[in-house]
């Protein structure tokens, strides 16, 4: 059995009077690809919010690599290993490419704010180790010859890759990807796809997807959580979820 | 009524006596709370900017007016009634300081009220000066439409604006041995810099000279647009209006501009804080005519004043033209209240001001002289600079060796 | 006159240029339009009175004292007013930034008295002359400091890491978290630097002047500086105080000093009815 590098423990999320989360608990398995589903609403982003700490969760907990996360501030969350990628693209627009993947690296540095403004010896060590390993990146996702341009000039698939690439330079054991197929061609999808398998295999990352494209989620999940109305309904690998009938009642069939 | 001899002779007797002891106690306990005044003390008025932005002159006023009353009050007030100074900061906001002349006039009310230094204020307080019937006894400043027509409620407490120019452009004029003289005015683009403006206007073309008016904000950051106006015309000297920052850059820039001649100010800028800041290269051809003395022109005459100061820790202000006016204010006061007897009243003081007063300033000020017709108070003025290496005020002559230049 | 209303104008320029500078910084970090922006530049000139008078500390440690006291300064106006009360509207957070100026104000006021101080530091006083140009060096200094710190700002903008993280941080608060930039550090210092850049035009307007709360009038003519550059904008900053400077300049020189107003006012609206994003400023980008 392969151990569970992510534990949602009956998280429950209410806004004033409103309950978005019930009691939601699941897991991801340290080198698969979880995906979240569930028509809109059903509260797929609350719980990644929860996750990453934008949220502070009513109740439950949510551990990870076995260590309770719950109630970190967000920046420490992200230094525990948690990478996100966003659903609208959240990369940096004044900044570069390579700039946007070295913020990626930032959490890696030794050095400290003030070093950083005045370009000393430690904080020039760990710019030139960013610098190199943007780069390594780069390479990997095939992007290197865009690495000085503006997230504006590039066609939303690429800019997709960029935060995708962000994320890994976070060295991340686990990357939340938050609908990373809306508003892509076929072609584009494809390429994503294929840049997470390719990222799990060779890297052995894992990942936890909120998405809404179900060719693509069948083909790529290991394991899927569906939740309609802020309560999970049903989990299990793709083959169980495309016959069970809550689902296909909730979500599959509509 | 049918009384017998006997009896009558008694009545009369104990109501002479009644009568007797009723007067004496009268004298001993008149009291007129609705003119603030108790057995044991008189409450007075006063309103000034202690802090905002024209505090810088005025808090200092402030400061030489509660001095002085403070003094007075050390020697056993007046007519054995101590002087307790209600003091209200208007911040350079009319509002405030009409709401504070409200209070003098009814909710703590006062014989009479000092200070009122916003001209503005004094403006719109006129109709309501005349109603309330509160004498308004030496002002920092004098708007025109207080004093003219006289009320025998207003009395002003500073140097005139046309009687600064006319000594101002009088002394220079003769001093520089000139014909016709050309001047440069820089002035605020406010209501009084544009009076004195035409004071200063009609005293040049009186001398058959040329002035050319150049205006400058209060919030100016800089005065070289003025100063290269100053330069085209190349005037034999310059006048100045302002607050202290204009008259500092004016003065600093001229010097950086490399013009050589002499300027006069108006009296609120003759301060030692304005010489400091000035240096002795911009400042010793800085000069600025005065209806008061600085204690370190005329140390004889200040030297109760600069006692008191040091006493009540105000010293290093007794050199400011300022606390001298506050002071001289206050001593005003304390005299004018002193003349009207163990029984004042507000309408009493006005009736005694209006009929005429002059009061003892021991030669801090020109005459202080108010009559039916004039109730502006001081008219003399003299010219003054500072001796940097004496630290100390220098005048030139005395008050009376300028009046030929008022008309 | 023409090239001497260019040459005062700019020095001028300079120092609205250094602080419009700070405003900017403090707006791209945490979208905060500071109307506190001209009395923080105040504090730059009573800290230098503290250091200088008060302490009797020579200029170099002078400088230092003014340079951490504006730094401390900004840090806590950022951790005690703008990090809690902050993520509201804009309009909310200009209501907080006045009622802080008001409030340094009367501080100033209760500490230091409210009469104008002077302070002399050792700067130049003198005159170049070039031709018939007369250049105060005390222009000529506070134009050259203020761009030497613009300059150093910049190169720390966009060279160095911490300056990278700062516009990372910038650009999108929650991706900047969610990286894991401890983005309230970066507020926090970039709220310093916005107060140390206005603390330094301060410092030369009192040398300039007085060392008086009215000079946060002068500092003020940082926002139609900064609107007219472009809010997001660094060199839009330098260039709009630049722009201000000139104008002001030559329109009290040739025409009134009531005009300067009018002619700094109107191009404001000109931009704001043309191009609300400044003349060197960026259409908004979309934000998560």
């Amino acid at each position: 059995m392969v151990e569970a590098l992510l534990s949602v423990d009956r998280v429950e999320m209410r806004f004033g009077g409103i309950v978005a989360l019930h009691g939601v608990s699941f897991e991801a398995k340290r080198g698969a690809v979880t995906s979240v589903i569930g028509p809109n609403g059903a509260g797929k982003t609350t719980l990644f919010n929860c996750i990453t700490g934008m949220y502070q969760a009513t109740s439950g907990r949510v551990l990870f690599n076995g260590r309770d996360i719950t109630g970190l501030r967000p920046h420490a969350i992200a230094r525990t290993g948690i990478a996100r990628t966003f659903q609208n693209i959240a990369l940096f627009g004044g900044l570069s490419v390579l700039e946007n993947l070295k913020i990626g690296a930032y959490r890696h540095g030794t050095s400290g704010l003030l070093e950083g403004s005045i370009f000393a010896p430690r904080a020039q060590r760990d710019e030139k180790a960013a610098q190199r390993h943007a780069q390594d990146i780069l390479d990997f996702l095939m992007l290197s010859d865009i690495a000085g341009k503006k997230p504006s000039e590039l066609p939303y698939g690429v800019q997709k890759q960029v935060e995708f690439g962000r994320a890994l330079m976070q060295g991340a054991d686990l990357i939340l990807l938050d609908e990373p197929m809306a508003g892509m061609s076929r072609g584009e999808k494809e390429t994503l796809v294929q840049l997470i398998r390719r990222v799990q295999s060779t890297l052995g990352l894992t990942f936890l997807l909120v998405e809404h494209d179900m060719p693509v989620i069948m083909d790529i999940s290991d394991h899927i959580v569906v939740v309609d109305f802020g309560r999970k309904i049903a989990e299990g690998v793709p083959a169980e979820i495309q016959k069970n009938d809550a689902v296909i009642a909730a979500y599959l069939g509509a | 009524m049918i009384t017998t001899g006997k009896t009558r002779l008694r009545a009369v007797f104990i109501g002479t006596l009644l009568g007797l002891g009723a007067c004496v106690a009268d004298a001993m306990a008149f009291e007129s709370p609705q003119d603030g005044v108790y057995t044991d003390r008189i409450d007075w008025g006063m309103t000034a900017d202690m802090s905002g932005p024209a505090s810088a002159a005025q808090a200092p006023w402030g400061h030489g007016f509660q001095t002085a009353i403070k003094a007075i009050n050390e020697k056993g007030g007046v007519n054995g009634r101590k002087i307790n100074v209600l003091t209200e900061d208007t911040r350079y906001d009319a509002t405030v300081e009409r709401v504070a002349y409200d209070k003098f006039v009814s909710q703590t009310p006062t014989l009479g009220t000092s200070g009122m230094g916003n001209s503005s204020a004094q403006t719109a307080l006129v109709p309501l000066i005349k109603r309330n019937k509160l004498p308004v006894i030496g002002t920092y400043t004098t708007a025109k439409v207080a004093i003219d027509p006289p009320t025998p409620y207003f009395y002003g407490g500073f140097c005139g604006f046309k009687e600064m120019a006319q000594v101002g452009i009088g002394f220079f004029t003769d001093h520089l041995k000139l014909q016709s003289p050309k001047v440069a005015l820089v002035h605020l683009d406010v209501a009084s810099g544009k009076e004195y403006s035409s004071y200063v206007e009609a005293a040049v073309t009186a001398r058959g000279g040329t002035v050319k008016s150049i205006p400058i904000k209060v919030v100016a950051a800089d005065a070289t647009p003025q100063v290269l106006e100053i330069l085209a015309m190349k005037p034999d000297y310059v006048a100045i209006h302002g607050v202290p920052t204009t008259a500092i850059l004016v003065i600093k820039a001229m010097k950086q501009y490399g013009i050589d001649v002499p300027a006069f100010a108006i009296t609120y800028l003759g301060t030692p804080g304005v010489y400091e800041n000035l240096g002795p290269d911009a400042g010793k051809n800085y000069y600025f005519v005065s209806c008061f003395s600085p204690a370190s022109s005329d140390p004889k005459a200040a030297a109760e004043m600069a006692a008191a100061a040091d006493k009540a820790g105000f010293g290093p202000l007794k050199d400011d033209i300022n606390f001298v006016a506050g002071w001289v204010v206050g001593t005003t006061v304390a005299q004018a209240i002193a003349k009207v007897g163990a029984e004042p009243t507000r309408e009493k003081l006005a009736d005694m001001l209006n009929a005429g007063f002059t009061a003892n300033t021991s030669g801090l000020s020109s005459e202080l002289k108010y009559t039916a017709a004039d109730h502006e108070g001081l008219h003399g003025l003299k010219p003054l600079n500072y001796d940097y290496s004496a630290k100390a005020f220098k005048s030139y002559g005395d008050y009376k060796d300028f009046d030929k230049y008022l008309k | 006159m023409l090239s001497q209303f260019i040459f005062s104008g700019l020095a001028l320029g300079s120092i609205y240029g250094l602080v419009a500078l700070g405003f900017t910084v403090i707006y791209k970090a945490t979208q905060v339009f500071n109307f506190a922006q001209g009395m923080l530049m105040v504090c730059g000139a009573y800290f230098a009175v503290t250091a200088s008078i008060h302490l009797g500390l020579p200029f170099p440690l002078t400088i230092a004292f003014i340079l951490v006291g504006a730094g401390i300064l900004g840090i806590a106006i950022y951790f005690l007013l703008i990090k809690p009360l902050g993520g509201q509207a804009l309009l909310p957070m200009i209501m907080i930034t006045i009622a802080l100026s008001i409030i340094l104000r009367a501080v100033i006021e209760l500490i230091y008295g409210g009469a104008p101080l002077t302070l002399r530091l050792p700067l130049p006083s003198g005159v170049f002359v070039l031709g018939d140009v007369r250049i105060s060096q005390l222009h000529v200094t506070a134009a050259v400091v203020s761009w030497l710190c613009m300059l150093l700002f910049i190169v720390f903008f966009r060279r160095s890491r911490a300056g990278l993280l700062m516009r990372a941080t910038a650009d999108g608060y929650e991706a900047a978290v969610l990286s894991g930039i401890r983005v309230d550090r970066i507020n926090a210092a970039a709220w310093a630097i916005g107060t140390m850049l206005a603390a330094i035009g301060g410092v030369f307007l009192c040398q300039l002047q007085l060392v008086s709360v009215e000079l946060e009038n002068i500092g003020l003519l940082a926002l139609p500086a900064v609107v007219i550059g472009g809010l997001q904008s660094v060199p839009g900053a330098i260039l709009g105080g630049l722009l201000v400077g000139l104008i002001e300049q030559l329109a009290s020189g040739y025409i009134s000093p009531k005009a300067r107003d009018i002619f700094i006012y109107v191009p404001l609206l000109l931009i704001l009815f043309i191009r609300p994003w400044g003349l060197f400023g960026q259409k908004e980008l979309g934000r998560v």
